[in-house]
């Protein structure tokens, strides 16, 4: 394991969030185990946000999912810290959990169509939130409070559209009302999964653009968990590329787009389409599909699939190594 | 529930108005319960007064439907037989609800242990046909009070309800924004009351309705077998009543007959109704 990032909690004067090591694995019903996440380690900087990439199937929804605890049933953690605020979470019990899920950390989920219970109205979905973290405001204080969020997330009218049902706004609207849910009282971090996948294009860079707006005013750490390279590169301090649960190479934004080192970013990136005809990109394809989880490739875990693995790379675990000021990557070409 | 909205009723009224069928059942479950409210105005006369010399008349202009063997009115006995068949079809299905929910949702939310226990214990009711359970347990309670039947058939007939509301807690569990719920820090009874159940609150409205047709039927049948009260009218009474004088005089039974076969109709078609009214909103 490599010593990168220092092991003990100590950490946090600037990182909001510090995983360590961690491993989650899933108990499958014929008692075969995959491990989703392993051995993972990164930090989240106090206003940061970072970029999760990953094809689907790479672990990263599992990874956000076990900062707030709430993994399905047949998913265990099982080595690892989770440090917030310099807490460790995995040593947190349900109910000290829940005082700090949807209060100190929230989730912006993927399809904001399902996500929204279509039997309340959107205004009591939002208040129910402050009702139950904040007991101590009035009834009309948080109505306040609620319309006051959904017009900063961009909802017109909102004093009127307080009382109305998920169905009658539009996806787009939907979501922003998701972001408002998520925002209302001030969490310190929040976990986007997806947030614009189901979206359409035009939707999604609005949505952006106002989760970029918002992390100005409310000042929170960001985890973006997405598959695709253009939506994290627009809106991420640092991106951590994932395959297989494992992290494949960490670096800033810039540089990832720059100087792609792991040859999965590469091919990651190349398949990002560009808004310039003009520009002629090199598409890289990958042979294959993902490898069965259950048998993971004995080595690099990208080994079937990689165009410049050597032999090396079918015996030896690269480990994730720091190449260039803040630039980590896990391949032995490098 | 909040259910209930603006689009809600408008589209109840305008299927009103289209369908006939729709708009003889409400109109006669109103009437019916227009008679289990107000029997004392509506009924001619009362319905345990017998008029001496008038046994098994023919109806006719004084006597409407006609009179039972001891001269007591037909047309008073039915208004008054509608509260009774009313109200105990609806403290039966307060009583099941009483029990239902708690462990269809409980059930459902929780799964696991408490899943096994509470199914299980509804698997075992569920396998004695009701009808032989109410019968054996009227006969046993002894006393004949509308009290012990609205409790006997609520105790029996919940496990059926239990089943389908654990099935639908098990369905939206599943779903997403209980997912988001929970990622907000809400604790599990309240994710149950404020999320849950207002997502299954229709299929629950829509099983009491049939229900309550199944308990007019169920106390009919009671009575009809001779367990009922004897000293209060009913429908199923009636028909107890008249069965000796099918032949003779065929009217004792025929309207108590017709009430019943129209009522648990209409209150079906309601039922049925109400379920596409309730799931409009969700779309």
């Amino acid at each position: 394991m490599s010593d990168l990032f220092s092991k003990s909690s100590k950490a946090y004067n600037e990182n909001i969030l510090s995983i360590r090591n961690l491993s989650i694995e899933y108990h499958l019903f014929g008692g075969e185990i995959v491990r989703a996440v392993d051995d993972i380690s990164f930090d989240i900087k106090e206003g940061e946000t970072l970029g999760l990439v990953g094809e689907s199937g790479s672990g990263k929804s599992t990874l956000g999912r076990s900062i707030i605890k709430l993994l399905p049933p047949s998913a265990k953690i099982v080595s690892g810290h989770i440090f917030f605020e310099g807490e460790d979470l995995i040593k947190k019990n349900e109910k000290e959990m829940r005082k700090i899920r949807g209060a100190k950390i929230s989730v912006i989920f993927q399809d904001p169509t399902s996500s929204l219970n279509p039997a309340m109205r959107i205004g009591e979905q939002i208040a129910e939130v402050i009702k139950f973290h904040q007991s101590r405001y009035s009834k009309i204080e948080v109505k306040e409070k609620v319309i006051n969020i959904l017009e900063k997330v961009g909802i017109y009218d909102a004093e009127k559209r307080y009382s109305n049902y998920p169905y009658e706004f539009s996806i787009g609207m939907r979501q922003r009302i998701m972001i408002a849910m998520a925002l209302i009282i001030n969490p310190k971090l929040i976990i986007a999964d997806e947030p614009t996948s189901a979206l359409d294009v035009s939707t999604q860079a609005q949505i952006l653009e106002l989760m970029k707006q918002l992390q100005k005013e409310f000042n929170f750490s960001c985890l973006l968990i997405s598959h695709d390279l253009a939506v994290v590169r627009y809106i991420s301090n640092r991106v951590a590329v994932m395959y297989m649960g494992k992290i494949m190479e960490l670096a800033s934004s810039k540089e990832i787009i720059k100087n792609p080192l792991h040859p999965y970013t590469e091919a990651l990136y190349s398949a990002t389409p560009e808004v310039k005809p003009t520009i002629e990109k090199k598409r890289i394809i990958l042979k294959g599909t993902l490898p069965s989880p259950i048998n993971p490739p004995k080595g690099c875990r990208f080994n079937t699939r990689c165009y410049k693995a050597k032999e090396k790379c079918f015996k030896e675990k690269p480990e994730l190594i720091e190449v260039k000021n803040g630039h980590l990557v896990a391949c032995h070409l490098v | 529930m909040q259910n209930i909205s603006k689009k809600n009723l408008q589209f109840f009224l305008k299927n009103l108005k289209n369908s006939k069928v729709m708009l003889f059942s409400s109109i006669w479950v109103t009437i019916i319960l227009i008679m289990s409210l107000l029997p004392f105005l509506i009924a001619p006369y009362n319905p345990n007064t017998t008029f001496a010399g008038k046994s098994n008349n023919p109806p006719s202009i004084t006597f409407l439907f006609g009179t039972d063997y001891v001269g007591r009115d037909i047309l008073s006995q039915v208004i008054w037989g509608a509260r009774t068949s009313f109200f105990i079809a609806l403290g039966a299905v307060i009583i099941e609800l009483i029990i239902a929910l708690p462990v269809g949702l409980l059930a459902g939310y929780f799964g696991s242990f408490i899943d096994q226990l509470f199914m299980r214990i509804t698997d075992a009711m569920l396998c004695i046909p009701t009808i032989v359970l109410l019968i054996i347990a009227v006969t046993l309670f002894r006393t004949q009070s509308e009290i012990s039947i609205i409790l006997v058939m609520g105790l029996i007939n919940w496990p059926w309800l239990a089943k389908t509301i654990r099935g639908e807690t098990l369905r939206v569990r599943e779903e997403d924004f209980v997912i988001a719920a929970k990622s907000l820090g809400f604790s599990d009874f309240y994710i149950i009351r404020n999320h849950v159940l207002p997502n299954i609150i229709s299929p629950i409205i829509v099983i009491s309705t049939f229900d309550m047709a199944w308990f007019i039927l169920y106390e009919a049948t009671i009575s009809f077998i001779g367990l009922g009260n004897p000293t209060i009218p009913s429908w199923g009474r009636l028909l107890y009543i008249g069965r000796g004088f099918l032949a003779t005089a065929p009217w004792v039974t025929i309207f108590p007959g017709i009430f019943i076969m129209l009522t648990v109709f209409s209150i079906n078609m309601l039922g049925d109704f109400l379920s596409d009214v309730l799931t409009l909103k969700i779309r």
